[in-house]
C-alpha cells in the first residue's frame, strides 16, 4: 500500500499550458477515476505520475520525490495500462504480458517471472489468448492484455488512460470490473482517466474533475456529480439518476449556450 | 491443468527457437565447410580438409589457397553477414519500423563518399587501400553523429531519426554523384564496384579487425536484448516499465553504426541482408531479441556466404558481385515465407 | 528547257569558265568533278535528290583544287567536304594524335578539357581553348570558335548532346583512333580529307612495316611453345581482379604480338576473376593495362604501383610471370593509337625476347616520338610509357 501525492504539476507542450498547477492526495487503495472534457489534461496528468511525460512540480510515493528515484524503480512501484491500438511486433500475449516483468526480470526469465505473468493472465481470464500473436486481437481483447501486463508488474499504483475508449460496451464492464477487482483483492492503488462519467460514478471510489488543465473538484461520486458541476465543467445540461442496480446515471441533456468560466 | 497449458506454450517456443538457432548453426558449419572447398584453382575435398588440419605457413600452392585466399573470404562472409543481420535488427528494433536496415541512416550513402573521395582523389590502387577503408569508416561514424545531432534536435524517436536519416543519405549520395561527375571514367568505374561490394579483398588482417569490433559489439547488444524487446511495445509503455528509451535508440543505433562500418569499410557496401535476414528469422522464431539477435546472425551469415559462394562459381573463374548475388538468393526465399506465413508477424 | 535548267546550265559553263586557268594546273580532281557533275545531274534529272544549294554551287565555283572530298566516318555516315579545313575542334584525344601524325595538328583551334593536361604530349594543342569534356562537350565554346569540323569517339558524347545542337555547317566525324580494327581505315580517311595523303601514306608504311614484322616473325611459332598471357585492367577497376579477354584492345595487342590469352576460352570481352584462378592458370607473362602514367611525367609512382599491385599479391611467387620477372604495366597512351607498331614491337620483345633480338623495341618508341609527335627530345625520358623500362 502506498500514498500517492502530487504537488503543484504544472505542465506544457512547448507553449501550450496544459497543466496549471494540480495537487492532490489519493489515499491508498482506492480507485480514483479522473474526469473533464477533452483537452482538460486527464491523459497529460496521467503521464506525469509515471514521469512519461516530465512536468514541473513532484510526485511523491509515501513521501519520496520520484525524480530522485530510478528509472527501474518507479517502473516496480507504477505500473501504466495505455490505450490499446499499437502493434507490437512478432510477439504472443504471453510475450506481451510478460514485458510488464522487464523492472524485475534479469537477463533471462525466471521462474518467478513465468509465475506472476501466469497469474496476471488467469486474472484477467485471458488464458486462451496466451499462444495468439497479439496483433491479431480485437482492441477489447488486447486491451486486457495491456492490463494485465501491468499487473505482472507488481505494482503498487496502477494508471490507466482511458482504458476503454474503443471498446464495446461488454468489452468495456468486463475491464472495469476486471480493474476494480483488482483494487478489491490486492489493495493497489488505481488512477484512471475515464470519459464516460456514469461508469465512472459506478467504479470510483473517489473523483477528480479537471478543466483546462486545473483541478475544480476532488470527492466522492455522490458528493462530485452534481448537474451545476457538471454544468460547470463540461457545459452541459443534463439530469442524474439513481437507480438500485445501476447506480448513479448520467445524461447529458443539451450543450449550455452560455459556457461560464 | 489450466496453469500448465499457459505456461507450457511459451517453454515450447523458447525451446524450439534453441533448436532453431542450434540447426542454424550446424548448417552454418556445413556451408563453410563446403564453401571451402569452391574455388577456381581445382582442389579436392580431401585435399582441402588435410590443408586445413596441416595449419597456414606451409608455403605450398595449396596453402595459399586454403589459407590465404579461400578461408579469409569464408570468414569474412560469415562476420559481415552476422555484422549486418545484426545490425539490421537492432535497427528495426529500435526504429519499429519493417523497412529499417543498417544502411537507414544514410551509412550506405556515407561510406560510398567516404570510398570515392579516396578514389577520386588518387588513392585507387593497392597500396592506398587503406585510405578507401579508413575514409569509409570515417564517413559512416559522421553520417552517424549528424544523425544523432539533428535527431536529438527534434526528440530522438523513430519518425525524427528516420527522417534526419534519409536527409543524411541524401545529401550523401548527391556528393558522390558530383565526385563521380568530376572524376575520370575509371575512378566512376571503381566507384560503382565498390558500391556493389565484394568480399574479393578480405585478408586475415580484415578477417581480424572486423571480429574484434563484432566480439566487442556483440555481447554489448545481447545484453540490451531485453530492453530492444520492450520498446517494441510502444516507447511510453517501455518507459513506464523502466527502459530507458532515448538511451536505449542512441545506443543502439550507434553500435549498429559501428558494427555496418566496421564490415562495410572492407567489402562495400552489400545490401539486402541487413533487410531481408532479421525478417527471415523473425518469421521463423518471433521478435524475442534475446533470440532474434543471434539468430539474424546466423541468418546473415548463411545468406551471405551463400551468395557469395554461388557467385563466385556459378560462372567460374568469373566472379559475379556478391551485392547482385545476396538479392537473387534472398528476394526468392523472402517470397516463399512471406507467401506461406498466414499468421502476421510484424 | 526550263527556266531554272536553263539558270543552272550557265551557272554551271560559268563556274567550269572560272575553273579552267586553276584546274588545268590539276589533274587529279576528277573526283571532285566526279561528286558535282553528280549532284547537278541528280537534281535535273528530278530524282529523289536534294538539289545542291546555292552555297554548295557557290563553293564548288571557286573549286578548290583538289575538293570537294567525301569521307566516311567510323559510325557510318559519309561527309562531303567541298573546301580544304581550316579549323577543327578535337573532342576526342586520339584525334590530336592522328592530326600530329599528318602533319595537320595546326588546325586545330579547340580541345577536350582533358587534353589541356596533357602539355608532354602535346605542347602546343594543350594551350588551345577548352570546348568541355570529351563526354560533356560546352556547344556554346565550339560555336564561339566557328570551327569547320569537330571530331568526336565513335561512341561518345551521345548524338544528342553534340550532333543535334550543331547547325549542318559545322558537321561532326566519329571516329576514334585506337581501336586496331579501324585504325588504318581512319588514318587513310584523315589522310584523304586534309589532303594529306603523302603524310598518312608514309605514316601507314611505317605502321605496317613493324605490323607485318612481327607477324612474321611470330606466326610460325607452334602452338605448345606459345608463351601463355594473364592480361588484366590493373587494380582499382573493381573489386577483384578484371582480366581481359576477346574483344579488348590489351588481347588485340598480345595476341598480334604472337601470345596466347589464358582467359580466352573462359570469358568474353573483360571480367572479374579469382585471383586464385590466376594462381592456377600460371601464366608465363602478364600483361597490366593503365590509364595513368605515359606522357604524364608526375605519375611515374601510380604505374609503378600498379605493378607492385600484382607481383604484391599473396602467392605470387606461384605465378611464374613474376618469379620470372615477366611482369609488364603498359600504358594506353603508348599501347593504342598512333604508337600501336612501336608498342607490338614492344610487347612482341617482351614475350619471345630471342626472336625480337636484333630490334631494339625502345628506339623504335624513339624513333616515332620524334618523327610523329610534338614532343621535345628528352619525351622518354621523362614519361613512363610501360614498366620496367629500364630506368630505375
Amino acid at each position: 500500500m502506498v500514498k500517492v501525492s502530487l504537488d503543484n504539476i504544472r505542465f506544457s507542450y512547448h507553449s501550450d499550458q496544459v497543466l496549471k498547477g494540480v495537487s492532490f492526495d489519493i489515499d491508498d487503495g482506492n480507485v480514483l477515476c479522473l474526469v473533464g472534457p477533452n483537452g482538460s489534461g486527464k491523459t497529460t496528468l496521467v503521464r506525469c505520475i509515471d514521469r512519461i511525460l516530465d512536468p514541473e512540480g513532484s510526485v511523491f510515493l509515501d513521501g519520496m520525490d520520484i525524480r530522485d528515484m530510478h528509472r527501474s524503480t518507479i517502473a516496480k512501484n507504477i505500473g501504466y495500462v495505455p490505450q490499446a491500438g499499437t502493434r507490437i511486433a512478432a510477439a504472443s500475449v504471453f510475450e506481451v504480458v510478460m514485458m510488464g516483468r522487464t523492472p524485475h526480470m534479469g537477463w533471462s526469465t525466471s521462474e518467478e517471472d513465468i509465475d506472476w505473468t501466469e497469474k496476471a493472465i488467469h486474472f484477467l481470464g485471458i488464458e486462451q489468448l496466451a499462444d495468439r500473436e497479439y496483433n491479431e486481437l480485437s482492441g477489447g481483447q488486447q486491451q486486457k492484455v495491456l492490463i494485465a501486463r501491468a499487473v505482472a508488474q507488481n505494482p503498487k499504483v496502477l494508471l490507466l488512460d482511458e482504458p476503454t475508449n474503443s471498446l464495446d460496451i461488454r468489452h468495456q464492464l468486463e475491464a472495469l470490473s476486471i480493474i476494480h477487482h483488482l483494487s478489491r483483492e490486492t489493495g493497489i492503488t488505481i488512477i484512471m482517466a475515464v470519459h464516460d462519467l456514469t461508469l465512472a460514478a459506478r467504479y470510483a471510489d473517489q473523483l477528480m474533475m479537471l478543466k483546462k488543465g486545473q483541478l475544480v473538484a476532488f470527492g466522492t461520486p455522490d458528493e462530485l456529480i452534481t448537474t451545476e458541476r457538471i454544468k460547470d465543467v463540461y457545459g452541459v445540461e443534463s439530469k442524474i439518476f439513481r437507480d438500485t442496480d445501476a447506480g448513479l446515471i448520467v445524461t447529458p441533456l443539451k450543450p449550455v449556450s452560455e459556457i461560464t468560466a | 491443468m489450466h496453469k500448465k497449458t499457459v505456461r507450457s506454450g511459451y517453454i515450447y517456443r523458447a525451446q524450439r527457437r534453441l533448436v532453431i538457432l542450434g540447426c542454424l548453426t550446424i548448417l552454418l558449419l556445413l556451408l563453410a565447410g563446403v564453401a571451402a572447398t569452391l574455388g577456381s584453382y581445382p582442389l579436392g575435398i580431401a585435399e582441402v580438409y588435410r590443408t586445413i588440419l596441416a595449419g597456414p605457413g606451409s608455403g605450398l600452392d595449396t596453402e595459399i589457397i586454403v589459407w590465404q585466399y579461400r578461408l579469409p573470404r569464408v570468414i569474412m562472409a560469415i562476420l559481415a553477414g552476422a555484422a549486418l543481420g545484426f545490425a539490421g535488427a537492432v535497427m528495426q528494433g529500435i526504429l519499429r519500423n519493417p523497412l529499417a536496415s543498417p544502411f537507414t541512416l544514410g551509412i550506405a550513402s556515407a561510406a560510398s563518399f567516404g570510398a570515392s573521395l579516396a578514389i577520386v582523389l588518387g588513392a585507387g590502387f593497392a597500396g592506398s587501400g587503406s585510405l578507401i577503408v579508413g575514409n569509409a569508416f570515417l564517413f559512416t561514424l559522421i553520417a552517424a553523429a549528424a544523425v544523432y545531432g539533428l535527431a536529438r534536435y527534434r526528440g530522438i524517436s523513430p519518425e525524427t531519426m528516420i527522417m534526419a536519416g534519409i536527409a543524411i543519405m541524401y545529401l550523401f549520395s548527391a556528393m558522390t554523384s558530383f565526385l563521380q561527375y568530376i572524376g575520370t571514367s575509371e575512378d566512376v568505374h571503381e566507384v560503382v564496384f565498390w558500391m556493389l561490394g565484394s568480399l574479393g579483398r578480405s585478408t586475415w588482417n580484415t578477417v581480424i579487425v572486423a571480429g574484434i569490433i563484432l566480439c566487442l559489439i556483440f555481447p554489448a547488444f545481447m545484453y540490451m536484448a531485453r530492453n530492444f524487446n520492450t520498446l517494441a511495445a510502444g516507447d511510453e509503455a517501455a518507459t513506464s516499465l523502466g527502459v530507458p528509451v532515448e538511451h536505449v535508440r542512441i545506443t543502439g543505433m550507434a553500435g549498429a553504426s559501428l558494427l555496418t562500418a566496421a564490415v562495410i569499410c572492407f567489402t562495400g557496401t552489400i545490401g539486402f541482408i541487413g533487410l531481408v535476414a532479421p525478417h527471415i528469422t523473425r518469421m521463423v522464431m518471433g521478435g524475442d531479441h534475446r533470440y532474434l539477435l543471434p539468430g539474424t546472425a546466423l541468418m546473415g551469415s548463411l545468406l551471405l556466404l551463400g551468395a557469395d559462394s554461388i557467385g563466385r562459381t556459378i560462372m567460374a573463374p568469373q566472379i559475379l558481385p556478391v551485392g547482385i548475388m545476396t538479392s537473387f538468393l534472398g528476394v526468392p526465399f523472402f517470397i516463399y515465407l512471406f507467401l506461406r506465413r498466414r499468421r502476421d508477424y510484424w | 528547257m526550263k527556266n531554272s535548267h536553263l539558270f543552272v546550265f550557265w551557272l554551271l559553263i560559268a563556274a567550269l569558265a572560272f575553273a579552267t586557268p586553276a584546274s588545268a594546273a590539276y589533274e587529279n580532281d576528277s573526283e571532285a568533278r566526279y561528286l558535282i557533275s553528280q549532284d547537278i545531274l541528280g537534281y535535273l534529272r528530278n530524282a529523289d535528290q536534294e538539289e545542291p544549294t546555292i552555297n554548295e554551287l557557290y563553293q564548288a565555283a571557286s573549286l578548290y583544287p583538289e575538293y570537294p572530298r567525301s569521307i566516311n566516318d567510323s559510325a557510318g555516315n559519309t561527309f562531303v567536304f567541298y573546301q580544304p579545313v581550316k579549323k577543327v575542334v578535337i573532342l576526342n584525344n586520339n584525334a590530336a594524335d592522328a592530326l600530329t601524325v599528318i602533319g595537320t595538328d595546326d588546325l586545330i583551334v579547340g580541345v577536350a578539357e582533358s587534353l589541356k593536361e596533357n602539355s608532354l604530349q602535346f605542347p602546343e594543342t594543350s594551350t588551345l581553348p577548352s570546348v568541355g569534356k570529351w563526354m560533356e562537350p560546352d556547344i556554346e565554346a565550339i560555336l564561339a570558335l566557328d570551327p569547320d569540323l569537330v571530331i568526336a569517339y565513335g561512341s561518345w558524347p551521345d548524338p544528342e548532346k553534340l550532333e543535334t545542337h550543331l547547325p549542318n555547317d559545322i558537321p561532326v566525324i566519329r571516329m576514334d583512333f585506337y581501336k586496331t580494327e579501324t585504325y588504318r581505315s581512319e588514318m587513310e580517311a584523315v589522310g584523304h580529307l586534309f589532303n594529306k595523303e603523302e603524310n598518312a601514306d608514309e605514316y601507314l608504311e611505317w605502321y605496317d612495316h613493324y605490323f607485318d614484322l612481327v607477324n612474321e616473325r611470330i606466326q610460325d611459332i607452334p602452338e605448345e611453345e606459345r608463351v601463355r598471357v594473364y592480361a588484366e585492367a590493373g587494380e582499382g577497376q573493381s573489386f577483384g581482379r578484371r582480366a581481359y579477354s576477346t574483344g579488348t584492345g590489351l588481347h588485340d595487342l598480345l595476341v598480334a604480338a604472337g601470345g596466347v590469352n589464358i582467359a580466352e576460352e573462359y570469358i568474353d570481352g573483360y571480367a572479374d576473376v579469382e585471383t586464385e584462378w590466376i594462381i592456377y592458370q600460371k601464366p608465363e607473362s602478364v600483361l597490366i593495362w593503365s590509364g595513368k602514367g605515359g606522357y604524364k611525367t608526375d605519375e611515374r609512382d601510380l604505374v609503378i604501383s600498379q605493378y607492385n599491385g600484382f607481383t604484391g599479391i599473396t602467392g605470387s611467387d606461384k605465378i611464374p610471370a613474376v618469379s620470372e620477372g615477366r611482369v609488364y604495366v603498359i600504358t594506353s597512351s603508348f599501347a593504342f593509337g598512333s604508337s600501336s607498331p612501336a608498342a607490338l614491337v614492344q610487347v612482341g620483345s617482351w614475350l619471345y625476347p630471342s626472336r625480337f633480338e636484333d630490334i631494339d623495341a625502345q628506339s623504335v618508341h624513339e624513333q616515332y616520338l620524334e618523327k610523329y609527335t610534338q614532343t621535345a627530345e628528352d619525351v622518354w625520358d621523362e614519361g613512363t610509357f610501360y614498366y620496367p623500362d629500364g630506368k630505375d
